[in-house]
């Protein structure tokens, strides 16, 4: 579905990805972990598309409905319907745009791009509210402006009635647990696992191993320096927490 | 050539022959002579220009005595004249044509303070005073209603009406001011809300002017304790649009939220102040004032957060934003902060610009085309003014505006793409 090739990638004219590869199959849950500053974040943004970053080099292939796409050459909104969603680190708020226009919007572009009907606004706003149940989230928000005055945790789940709404192939999550207590991060882990599906794939892009107690990994990979130097299956996230990053360093030289 | 204060002296004469108001308009006029116009070396109107505010004469009239009974919740006035009312359930008014006016409500006239040469001299030759009582503890959950219509054909005109509510204890009034200025000549408009304690306000001020209209308006608050104020102003079009707003929390515990949006075109002035008066602990203010600016116009915004030093514990912030849509547009955006307080919170900011490329990104990143999203973001810049109103009347009231006033800046708005940063 997702073949990143030696992908090299500049912000500011300073390299940050330095030939990272990665695949990426429907059905499959990629958990990317690594130290502040490793790149982690400018992955997620290179693959929703994000303009202030620069690809030097490498390729990033998506497939999806057995079409082979060029993603670099896609613009956000064509990636978006095709079925890539970023989950923001950091939700942007959007004063005077309620979440109800913002979705309603997104999912009928989403739509007509796909050619299915698209939706009534008393409709869609029935189907939203439905999706708002995934992550518990009071139905009475969608109808407030973009993320204004949310809370850390509320933008969070904002985030993942998005994509429960917008029903993604390939969704990458960024540091969704940041900054989220205990209870949060159990209901969005949950509404994750409740959207996921043997057709789309998730990418988790996160610091710490506790996320990955709620939503299991098929592959953990551990990003450093721009590459990843690292990947193995969950069991690899469990010697990280014990033993630090620097230990992969450490045993990097080692070997 | 304009008015030579000799000229304004002979028709304030003419005007006092024909009304009873003398203590109070002689020593108003003595304040005026004493200020005069003010003029561009005096800060507050720097970026105005009085030259072209005042025609070569003016001409005070003073109000008719008879005033119709309306429909509706409204009052009606005409070029600075009350001309139509409509007694509520727990409002009373009177006025000045109808010389109804108390010795009480003369004195609470008198005690009001001069910040200019303007404000003398529309308290010395008032068009009409309209004086509006709500009882203590009366809820009026109708929209009350004042409609000005300012269509004097005359250059030489010179509205100033004066209007005073008196929102009693505990009251609650939600207040509409809809201002169409399609006339020539000045408007020089003040209006004074008292809130007692526990009062409750809504208001929103429309304004929608045409050619060559001119207006100078003011808005003076006083806020009892744990009083509420919420104001929105929405301003377009005419010649040059001044517009100062000042609240002053007298008791502790109150709250004021002042928002507002203007939008120039051609070459239209708009000029907005914004004082918030934080006399008392524990007090709250909110600002939001947004403007969307296209062709050669310019707008002027500056707002003041003043913190006494008795007023600890006081939140209060400002924030004014504006979209500019041509190379041509100005704005001059100045907000000031002077607290003497030292346990408080004050925040402020200023943004002359484009659309937010964050925003931008964030709607493509949800599979919607930049130009639907510049579109959308356009449309937000302006609309999150209108959601901020509380009172769902009166926020219907808002997005009539909006849609008249909307309609020359939509094609520009939909154009902004080269406006994102």
């Amino acid at each position: 579905m997702l073949k990143i090739k030696n992908l090299h990638a500049s912000v500011n004219e300073v390299e940050v990805l330095k030939g990272l590869s990665l695949s990426v199959n429907p059905g499959e849950v990629h958990a990317i972990m690594g130290p502040n500053g490793s790149g982690k974040s400018t992955l997620s943004k290179i693959l929703a598309g994000h303009p202030g970053y620069e690809v030097t080099e490498g390729s990033i292939e998506y497939e999806v409905n057995f079409n082979q796409k060029n993603l670099l050459e896609m613009e956000p909104d064509e990636r978006a319907k095709e079925g890539v969603f970023l989950a923001f680190q950091y939700p942007i708020e959007v004063p005077g745009v309620t979440n109800l226009n913002f979705l309603h919007t997104a999912f009928n572009s989403i739509c007509k791009h796909q050619g299915v009907a698209e939706m009534e606004e008393a409709e869609f706003e029935k189907f939203a509210k439905e999706k708002c149940k995934i992550v518990d989230m009071n139905p009475d928000y969608l109808l407030r402006a973009v993320n204004e005055g949310f809370s850390g945790g509320e933008k969070k789940r904002n985030e993942i009635v998005q994509m429960a709404v917008l029903n993604p192939r390939l969704s990458i999550l960024d540091e969704t647990d940041s900054g989220l207590d205990i209870d949060s991060l159990k209901i969005v882990a949950d509404g994750v696992n409740k959207l996921k599906s043997a057709n789309s794939a998730v990418i988790l892009i996160t610091h710490y191993q506790r996320l990955l107690d709620y939503i299991q990994p098929d592959f953990v990979h551990v990003l450093q320096g721009g590459v990843i130097v690292k990947s193995g299956d969950k069991s690899l996230a469990k010697a990280l927490e014990e033993k630090g990053y620097e230990w992969i360093a450490e045993a990097g030289a080692e070997t | 050539m304009t008015v030579s204060l000799q000229q304004v002296k002979n028709s304030f004469s003419e005007y006092q022959k024909l009304t009873s108001l003398e203590a109070m308009s002689n020593g108003a006029f003595c304040a005026f002579e004493r200020m005069g116009f003010p003029s561009r070396k005096n800060e507050d109107w720097k970026y105005t220009n009085i030259n072209a505010l005042l025609a070569s004469d003016i001409q005070f009239v003073p109000a008719a005595p008879e005033v119709k009974i309306t429909t509706g919740n409204s009052f009606e006035l005409r070029n600075g004249h009350l001309v139509g009312a409509q007694v509520l359930d727990g409002v009373s008014w009177r006025s000045l044509g109808t010389r109804t006016l108390t010795d009480q409500d003369i004195s609470d006239l008198s005690s009001i303070s001069f910040k200019d040469g303007f404000e003398a001299l529309s308290l010395s030759a008032p068009s009409d005073i309209l004086v509006i009582e709500v009882s203590s503890g009366a809820s009026i959950k109708d929209v009350l209603t004042l409609n000005s219509i300012y269509s004097s054909p005359v250059d030489t005109s010179f509205c100033q009406p004066l209007v005073l509510i008196q929102v009693g204890k505990g009251a609650e009034l939600h207040l509409h001011e809809n201002i169409q200025g399609k006339g020539s000549g000045l408007v020089n408009s003040l209006v004074k809300l008292q809130l007692a304690d526990s009062a409750r306000v809504h208001h929103v001020k429309q304004v929608i002017a045409s050619g060559s209209h001119k207006s100078i308006s003011g808005l003076e608050v006083s806020q009892g304790r744990d009083s509420f104020f919420q104001s929105s102003c929405f301003f377009c079009g005419g010649k040059v649009l001044r517009h100062s707003v000042t609240v002053q929390q007298n008791g502790t515990g109150s709250e004021s939220i002042c928002n507002g949006l203007y939008l120039a075109k051609d070459k239209e002035h708009i000029d907005f102040r914004v004082n918030i008066r934080h006399l008392k602990p524990y007090g709250v203010s909110r600002q939001l004032y947004k403007g969307v600016l296209k062709d050669s116009s310019r707008a002027v915004f500056n707002g003041k957060i003043y913190i006494d030093k008795g007023a600890q514990k006081t939140d209060s912030s400002q924030l004014n934003n504006n979209l500019i849509l041509s190379k041509k547009a100005e704005v001059d955006s100045k907000p000031e902060l002077e607290v003497y307080a030292d346990n408080v919170k004050a925040n402020h900011g200023s943004t002359i610009g484009q659309l937010d490329k964050d925003q931008l990104f964030y709607l493509m990143s949800r599979a919607i085309s930049r130009e639907e999203a510049i579109k959308i973001l356009a449309k937000g810049f302006v609309e999150e003014v209108l959601l901020k109103v509380e009172s769902k009347e009166l926020r219907a009231c808002a997005y009539s505006w909006l849609e008249n006033s909307l309609v020359d800046f939509q094609q520009s708005l939909e154009q902004s793409k080269r406006f994102v940063q």
